[in-house]
């Protein structure tokens, strides 16, 4: 229906208008819609289960904090608690659609065509992210390097930060020199093996969702 | 800061830089629900994100020292929010507008002073990123429905917490970059 590009649009508006509509029952067909949506991409009840459980925190501790120090009489703070509570699990569950249905690579890749961004730009960070999981190693093999000199470091000592960032130099020159090495050119032209094109029902859709949301935000209450 | 060229290096660099980030963001992200839980007791759960800010703006003014281009803290910023996203972070989609709001912050104090070296447009940074990000919550947390005062406090957290991680920290790490002479042999 919607290529990446498209449903990260549509998930940025959406995510603009949840922020500025001060209306619960909008608040909940989005959710009511998203979730089905999530669900329908047939992710694991585990991973479903656990949008739930990181949104409760947050979802709840906005409400009690608008109920008890928002301005206005008892109905209207808990109007506005409910408002900000919901909120925040909307948001989640509209994250959660659009990173279940697409790839990072993916959706680099048809940002790249669709707006004709700077291919320097986009495979140094298409390689770059190969990089995610070993920065985990590193900050674990940098802690572990200085308690063998009898030091701890912790998260906000700029040592670490330091280290991290040296390793990030050194890997971002290895990785220029070996993407030149396999024949990269930068400002080069090149040629896409997948194409990832704008489509045009997509754009139909953005349209209905968008008029019908602006429309859904002047609902009561 | 004349180079507006950009390098192939410089742009896995930039993405790197984002990608660490992201990491420490995604790993924030418990330590926030824990802080946020514990004020939710009290019902200053708002206070939450004012006291963590900081933590998710370091990328920005990092990337501008390191790399010394315009747009860098904007764009290391946006990265570092996609990543976030895209580990499982649950903010999900307003993770990525947050991003966006907080380098553009961050980058409206160095384009002020004319992307300058010296310390300067990193303090200036800090009361941008402040200001911008401030505004920005105050449409997406419904800020408006608070008291000034509330709205006073709130602010003075924020600032602080933005003024410790991404100015004091950042400057820290700054200093070690300069004291380890690492950069003057890795840019040419």
């Amino acid at each position: 229906m919607m290529n990446a590009s498209q449903r990260l649009f549509l998930a940025l508006f959406l995510s603009l208008e949840i922020v500025l509509t001060n209306s619960l029952s909008f608040n909940l067909i989005l959710l009511l819609c998203f979730n089905a949506l999530v669900i329908y991409r047939k992710i694991a009840w585990k991973r479903y289960g656990t949008y739930w459980l990181v949104a409760i925190i947050p979802s709840f501790g906005s409400f009690w904090s608008f109920y008890l120090y928002a301005q206005g009489d008892l109905a209207m703070r808990l109007h506005t608690g409910l408002v900000m509570g919901s909120r925040v699990i909307v948001l989640i569950f509209l994250g959660a659609w659009l990173v279940n249905g697409t790839k990072e690579a993916v959706l680099l890749q048809s940002l790249q065509q669709n707006l004709h961004l700077s291919n320097t730009f986009i495979y140094g960070m298409l390689a770059a992210l190969n990089f995610m999981p070993r920065f985990k190693q590193a900050f674990q093999n940098i802690q572990a390097a200085s308690q063998m000199r009898g030091v701890t470091l912790r998260w906000y000592q700029p040592t670490l930060y330091f280290k991290a960032l040296i390793q990030a130099i050194q890997w971002s020159e290895s990785l220029a020199m070996a993407m030149t090495a396999h024949g990269f050119q930068e400002g080069a032209k090149r040629s896409a093996y997948q194409q990832y094109p704008f489509k045009k029902i997509g754009f139909y859709w953005i349209a209905l969702i968008a008029i019908v949301s602006v429309a859904m935000s002047y609902l009561p209450y | 800061m004349k180079n507006t060229q950009w390098k192939l290096r410089d742009a896995i660099l930039l993405a790197l830089i984002g990608i660490i980030f992201s990491v420490i963001y995604f790993l924030m992200d418990p330590l926030y629900q824990i802080i946020s839980g514990g004020l939710t007791v009290i019902g200053l759960q708002a206070f939450a994100g004012e006291l963590t800010i900081g933590v998710w703006m370091m990328a920005g003014p990092l990337a501008a020292y390191l790399l010394k281009k315009p747009g860098t803290a904007l764009l290391a910023e946006m990265i570092g929010a996609a990543g976030e996203m895209f580990l499982g972070g649950y903010w999900g989609a307003a993770t990525l507008i947050s991003g966006m709001v907080q380098g553009a912050g961050s980058e409206l104090g160095f384009t002020l002073t004319g992307y300058k070296k010296g310390s300067t447009s990193l303090w200036l940074s800090t009361l941008t990123g402040t200001v911008v990000t401030f505004v920005w919550q105050f449409f997406h947390s419904g800020y408006g429905h608070y008291h000034f005062g509330m709205l006073v406090v709130l602010f003075v957290v924020r600032y602080l917490s933005i003024f410790f991680f991404s100015g004091v920290l950042v400057k820290g790490i700054e200093k070690l970059l300069d004291r380890s002479k690492f950069m003057q042999t890795h840019t040419d």
